[in-house]
């Protein structure tokens, strides 16, 4: 009989353990849907409103804000400019250059680019650890992305925010805890999204997204960055490898 | 079997069961430790990752759009089961069609490889007073290592790239402008035909130097080349430019065209920037360079932190440890 007992109890833990993840199909129409969308544009514009809890040596716990303007045209030219705190800088990604300048310093540095945005943005991220605003929702595969990386995807409902009807879905793992808010309109483009940092004293970050442009008209010399006068080109330290 | 075995028995069942309930939970927990990569953490959550399982069945939608800004929604994980749209297509079980993510992935390593070294190489001249067509072979290097700073760090370090960069003041950005000590003074790399009498002879290492008024010469080619101070040559005089500066509670270190004194019986000997130094001017041959959010003066080994006094605009020397 206690040779059943160790196969019951092996069987059950199976069962439970597949059962762990738990992934809500409406919540992964929504963002699959989202992602559609945002797949098939071939430019769009945005600004995004976001805040950040971060410790600070001086004054500890604080709250940052950034305000970024975010456009992107065709697989390869892409423009933002994020201000907050720490000052103002932009980036221009032409298809064949990155331009990375510091409004605040009066100074930028030129990084032979990828052939496309999103190697451009990960090519930043990871070579020289710059973050760029909401850069997630442009993977391609952002959904595959929150299927592998999180253990619990739910549908929370509707709300309002800002006015607008939105979906909220919530993703949770042993890390984080992901919070999206996405229109209720016929692109279902993200308008909210809140992570929570279990792992890092549950800090907070949190963005707002304003005055999506679906494929503008844009002119590709907004993407061509020419230095003021006045800037000095220095150098970039790219991260250990 | 009686009814008390089967009674015991069923409690063992339950008592076995509770016991892998908890279990797989805490297994699970540790299982996001193997989840896609961020880069690092931060605020960014899904990027591809290299190391992505490729355990789902691709769906077969293509890519139509060209100008796409992101090369289109890719869908290459099984979606939940009671989807009704994926399960048609997830049981044709595809298999082999390569994803997006992979494609960026590679090219992102490789790319990471050539532009770095591209990077690296495209060093600018910031020596506008030397000529190149001296080689002199002299290894300054030497004198721009950093001694550790004896006193302790309040603040947290600055992280980047596996370093932490330790200062004790707060950063404070104001442009890099090499400062000149006069005109007896000169930049390294600068040439001259002829030295001053006044020049004295200083030997270090089997190399020659030629020291006047704070600067440091090499014979090359037809003249004399400006070189870093040597650490450990020690001279009689500096010059009346020389600031001290503080390097701790109990120490001073001289400092002139760039390089730090100590003094002692036998004069003032060279030794290397200690870290936490602060100075108010840096000499050329310095580069600004940016690492992460913070732009440091470097040369050589030394990054200089620019930062404010008082409202004066100074620089202090960094602290740079590897991450363990």
């Amino acid at each position: 009989m206690k040779n059943y007992s160790l196969f019951f109890a092996l069987i059950f833990s199976i069962s439970i353990s597949a059962q762990t993840k738990k992934i809500d199909p409406t919540a992964i129409l929504i963002l699959d849907h989202m992602s559609d969308v945002i797949g098939e544009l071939e430019s769009c514009s945005f600004d995004l409103s976001s805040s950040f809890d971060t410790e600070d040596p001086d004054h500890g716990l604080t709250t940052d804000f950034l305000k970024s303007n975010v456009v992107f045209s065709g697989p390869n030219k892409m423009l933002a400019r994020i201000e907050g705190q720490k000052g103002k800088k932009g980036f221009w990604y032409n298809g064949e250059q990155i331009a990375y300048y510091s409004f605040t310093e009066n100074n930028y540095v030129l990084i032979d680019g990828p052939e496309n945005t999103i190697a451009a943005i990960d090519k930043l991220h990871f070579d020289y650890g710059i973050q760029f605003p909401a850069a997630d929702f442009f993977y391609p595969a952002f959904t595959d992305d929150l299927l592998n990386d999180f253990e619990n995807i739910q549908y929370v409902g509707k709300n309002i925010i800002e006015n607008e009807e939105c979906f909220h879905i919530k993703a949770e793992n042993d890390k984080m805890i992901v919070q999206y808010w996405v229109s209720n309109n016929a692109y279902r483009t993200p308008k909210k999204y809140l992570i929570i940092y279990k792992e890092k004293d549950n800090l907070h970050y949190e963005a707002t997204f304003n005055n999506w442009q679906l494929n503008p008209e844009i002119p590709e010399a907004i993407f061509e960055f020419t230095p003021p006068a006045s800037a000095k080109e220095i150098k970039i330290l790219a991260k250990k490898k | 079997m009686t009814a008390n075995n089967i009674f015991t028995n069923i409690k063992s069942i339950i008592f076995l069961f509770s016991f892998m309930v908890i279990l797989p939970l805490g297994i699970n927990a540790q299982r996001m430790g193997h989840s896609s990569s961020r880069g690092g953490g931060g605020r960014t959550m899904s990027r591809p990752t290299t190391s992505r399982p490729t355990t789902s069945r691709p769906t077969t939608r293509p890519t139509t759009n060209n100008r796409s800004i992101n090369g289109g929604h890719k869908k290459t994980t099984t979606r939940p089961s009671t989807r009704p749209s994926t399960n048609n297509r997830v049981n044709k079980g595809t298999t082999s069609r390569p994803t997006t993510n992979k494609k960026i992935t590679n090219k992102k390593t490789n790319n990471v490889k050539n532009s770095g070294n591209k990077i690296n190489n495209s060093k600018k001249n910031v020596n506008i007073n030397v000529n190149n067509s001296k080689n002199i072979n002299v290894n300054n290097k030497h004198n721009t290592r950093v001694r550790g700073s004896s006193r302790r760090y309040t603040r947290p370090p600055h992280r980047y790239g596996g370093h932490r960069y330790y200062c004790h003041r707060p950063y404070y950005y104001h442009p890099y402008r090499p400062f000149y000590w006069g005109p007896v003074w000169h930049p390294w790399g600068y040439f001259v035909a002829t030295l001053a009498t006044t020049a004295i002879i200083v030997s270090i290492e089997n190399q020659k130097y030629h020291y006047d008024s704070g600067v440091y010469y090499v014979s090359s080619s037809g003249g004399y080349t400006v070189v870093q101070a040597p650490v450990g040559a020690t001279v009689q005089t500096l010059p009346k430019e020389t600031e001290k500066v503080v390097v701790n509670e109990t120490t001073n270190n001289y400092y002139y065209g760039g390089a730090y004194y100590e003094k002692s019986d036998e004069g003032y000997t060279v030794v290397p920037a200690t870290a936490g130094t602060i100075v108010p001017s840096l000499p050329e041959g310095g580069e600004e360079v940016k690492v992460g959010d913070v732009t440091y003066v470097q040369f050589g080994d030394t990054y200089y932190q620019p930062i404010q006094v008082d409202g004066k605009d100074m620089y202090e020397i960094v602290e740079v440890k590897e991450d363990e």
